[in-house]
């Protein structure tokens, strides 16, 4: 009856903003990231890549309530960078990661089996819903706008209406 | 920690040790922790084990547990499928009753590419583009020139089973044509869904939507994906003669052979892989001081087992795909709230 409605859990509510930042009080040139709408998949990598670069301090994150969909990031940096620039860096960097990993796998089945993994290469990339690595760095200007952020995945495709 | 031991977990009898990586700066004298790809792509492999229709087996190297982690996770709950989501029952006498057989109906994996498919928010209505339709209208009657004293249902009776095959798959607009090579249908045709008996029928009609294992478990393409650390079975102390068959023993076959070594009979590891680190070895007393178990720490063993909807190659590469969207996603949020902090301001 009250139970919240369950596409809550990843749409984000109009008006939100997907990442909201606010100073730690506490600590000298720390921010605490509020991530709406993601949870420990995304929250551990940065976390771990943040405490890779060399000029950060202190970074960890936590969900706070399992009915609350979102996880605070907290990164505090020595005052020769800011903790957004080691973030941004530190996204930039996992995305080429990912971008490895998905080229090595590509090449990986290629070379099991060059028909097959060809098929099933070109079924996964088709879909406008995917883009391949290779269309990452065109494709973060359209970010630009936060309302663009707080629409789904499946919105990207065409919206058809046809009543049956 | 040892510097040798920077990517081994130890497992030692009663605990385990090292569990946390520490590659991370001014973990080690003198070590230079790379940050950027160059550093990653040194360290970094992957291979395939095992490729089949609906399984896949490959090993991720010298990557951080969270990425493994974060890889198993959107292979479970983010990757979407089709799956039913409404019931509307016309009629059911049988014994299950409404709710019980609609949970068991969404359940059923349906072969329907997602893609193809939109996603449909509470408030849209249902069309061609983000909805299937399948009717489930079945009777139970007697069975026609029944021996006497025959006792099995399946004889005595018609239809005292209902299988996931006799779902009628009904296309909405151009879904005919659209799907005329791969018809939309359940992946297996021998589901049971319920039983009955004669006199008892179930009339409903079956919404699918697409939807995310996050969501709900019947919308999540594997059936497993897990990852496992490999075992290393180090052999500080060579072990010989009777304690090397009693060593060979504690492991599962086809882990430690026993080879013969300037006329000794000497244990030795052949396949750690197959290892379940089962600790059995650490039990006997002569084996003290010898042998050390370990686990490589940045060595996943992965292994993705799909319901059959998408092949499990392409559930990989959808999961990495999903991964370097929601970095994407992220760097536009945090510059959109960049800007908004400096408006603000």
């Amino acid at each position: 009856m009250n139970a919240p409605e369950r596409f809550e859990m990843f749409l984000l509510p109009d008006g939100a903003r997907k990442i909201e930042i606010t100073k730690d009080p506490k600590m000298p040139n720390c921010l605490l990231f509020k991530i709406q709408r993601e949870d420990h998949t995304i929250a551990n990598i940065l976390r771990y890549k943040l405490l890779k670069h060399p000029q950060v301090l202190f970074s960890a994150y936590r969900a706070p309530h399992p009915l609350e969909y979102y996880v605070e990031l907290k990164v505090q940096t020595t005052s020769r960078t800011t903790p957004i620039n080691v973030m941004l860096e530190a996204i930039q960097s996992l995305m080429l990661e990912y971008g490895n990993i998905r080229s090595a796998f590509d090449n990986e089945l290629f070379r099991l089996e060059p028909t097959a993994a060809d098929g099933s290469r070109r079924a996964a990339r088709a879909p406008s819903t995917y883009g391949g690595f290779g269309s990452i760095d065109a494709s973060v200007s359209e970010f630009g706008i936060s309302s663009d952020i707080s629409s789904t995945r499946g919105d990207r495709a065409d919206d058809v209406d046809i009543d049956f | 920690m040892a510097l040798e031991d920077r990517n081994r977990v130890v497992i030692l009898e009663d605990r385990v040790e090292n569990i946390s990586g520490a590659d991370f700066p001014m973990s080690f004298d003198g070590e230079d922790v790379p940050f950027h790809l160059e550093g990653f792509k040194k360290t970094f492999d992957i291979k395939i084990i095992r490729l089949t229709p609906t399984d896949i087996e490959f090993d991720l190297i010298g990557v951080d547990a969270s990425i493994a982690n974060a890889l198993r996770r959107i292979l479970i709950s983010e990757i979407p499928t089709m799956a039913i989501e409404k019931v509307y029952m016309i009629n059911n006498t049988g014994i299950m009753q409404d709710e019980v057989l609609a949970h068991r109906l969404g359940l059923i994996p349906i072969l329907a590419d997602p893609n193809e498919f939109q996603w449909k928010r509470p408030s849209d209505p249902p069309t061609d583009q983000n909805t299937i339709v399948f009717k489930l209208d079945v009777a139970c009657a007697k069975g026609r020139d029944v021996p006497e004293g025959e006792t099995d249902p399946k004889i005595k009776y018609i239809n005292s089973s209902i299988y996931s095959s006799q779902l009628q798959w009904d296309p909405k607009g151009d879904q005919e044509t659209r799907f005329a090579q791969n018809p939309i249908r359940p992946i297996h045709d021998d589901i049971l869904i319920t039983k009955l008996r004669p006199g008892q029928i179930i009339s409903c009609e079956l919404h699918c939507e697409k939807g995310i294992g996050k969501d709900h478990a019947k919308f999540s393409p594997v059936a497993t994906a897990s990852y496992r650390l490999l075992p290393d079975i180090q052999i500080l102390e060579d072990i010989t003669d009777d304690d090397a068959e009693l060593f060979r023993d504690c492991f599962p076959p086809g882990v430690v052979d026993i080879v013969e070594e300037d006329g000794v009979r000497k244990a030795k590891v052949i396949n750690p892989r197959k290892d379940t680190v089962s600790r059995e070895v650490l039990r006997h007393k002569q084996f003290e001081g010898k042998v050390r178990l370990t686990r490589v720490r940045d060595h996943f063993i992965f292994n993705v087992e799909s319901t059959g909807i998408v092949s499990p190659e392409a559930l990989v590469n959808q999961a990495l795909d999903i991964l370097i969207e929601k970095c994407e996603i992220s760097k536009a949020a945090l510059d959109s709230a960049v800007k908004g902090n400096n408006e603000e301001e």
